[in-house]
């Protein structure tokens, strides 16, 4: 993991690590990503297992971009956070299975997507309905587990 | 007044919540999982309104949008109940810090944002089409709503690292 290491020892992943507030503003940056995401995620979850039902499941689908947004704020956020003590996450089973469970739900995410795109306002599919139920437990236990990694992985 | 507060405050410390969160291992960090949780219900709620009352996704129905409004409600009452776990548990750590008191501040002026949207704005759009646009006094209440819960945010994720003075 010769890269994991060169990449540790840049100025900015230095700066997240050993900086008084560089820790903190980019583990804020991480709690406003994930509102957005699992916000967004949970409200279109929501909407398919039949809560807001007047929604519009097609305006809906347009708050997918903000969604998007806030995956790209966490995967620039996370890797700084993950760098700045590689070597305690990836021993870090929490960090693990937080990650599995982030890919699984962006999976179920890209999924419900394309199950609900053509959907008129009305008709959901059962399967649909399915993957929206199970997408709010997969998020559910990835804050879990997120947090768990808060507990058992502290910058030294 | 003085000592009614700190009354309060003691009581909440010693009371069972108080005690299973500094005891129980797995009690306060259960607390912040709903916290983390809730967070999301209600950004994700907000997130929603508010934006389209900004003139994002205008083909979702102004009025359909507002049946996001119990998820916001839950998110916030199981914020609410899981930081009085927070407070019961530790309370030295947040009532003399700024950065909580701020917070707090945050949450009151964006409540007091809320009614005004409730009691204000709401009856004004109530009988505007589902396609329409909401006029610049709406917005500014939609973009103040955004900004102070994001405030809120920021201020929660600073707080475990800002110090608390001793004085």
């Amino acid at each position: 993991m010769n890269f994991l290491e060169s990449w540790s020892q840049t100025s900015l992943v230095r700066w997240v690590a050993e900086s008084d507030y560089g820790y903190p503003f980019v583990l804020t940056l991480h709690a406003i990503g994930m509102a957005f995401v699992v916000g967004i995620v949970l409200m279109i979850d929501l909407r398919v297992v039949g809560f807001a039902p007047r929604v519009q499941l097609d305006a809906l689908r347009r708050f997918f971009l903000v969604m998007w947004i806030g995956f790209v704020i966490n995967i620039v956020s996370g890797t700084l956070l993950f760098l700045a003590n590689y070597t305690a996450f990836l021993h870090n089973t929490a960090f693990l299975i937080k990650i599995s469970l982030l890919i699984v739900g962006a999976g179920a995410t890209v999924w419900l997507a394309r199950e609900v795109g053509s959907a008129e306002n009305t008709q959901v599919s059962s399967r649909a309905r399915l993957i929206a139920a199970v997408s709010i437990l997969i998020w559910l236990g990835a804050i879990t587990a997120g947090r768990i990694v808060g507990y058992t992985s502290v910058p030294e | 007044m003085e000592t009614l507060l700190q009354g309060i405050v003691q009581w909440m410390e010693q009371s069972a919540i108080g005690v299973a969160g500094r005891d129980t291992f797995w009690f306060f960090p259960a607390a912040e999982i709903v916290h983390f949780f809730g967070l999301c219900l209600f950004m994700g709620a907000m997130l929603v309104i508010d934006l389209r009352l900004l003139g994002f996704a205008k083909r979702l129905s102004l009025h359909a949008a507002m049946q996001f409004l119990p998820a916001a409600a839950l998110g916030l009452f199981l914020n609410v109940i899981s930081g009085i776990v927070f407070l019961c548990a530790h309370p030295a750590n947040y009532w003399p810090s700024v950065a909580f008191q701020l917070k707090l501040l945050a949450i009151v002026i964006g409540g007091l944002n809320a009614l005004w949207f409730k009691w204000m704005e709401a009856p004004r759009i109530a009988n505007l089409p589902d396609d329409a646009d909401v006029d610049a006094r709406t917005k500014l209440i939609g973009f103040l709503s955004l900004l102070i819960w994001i405030v809120v945010i920021v201020l929660g994720r600073f707080l475990p690292f800002v110090s608390v003075s001793t004085s």
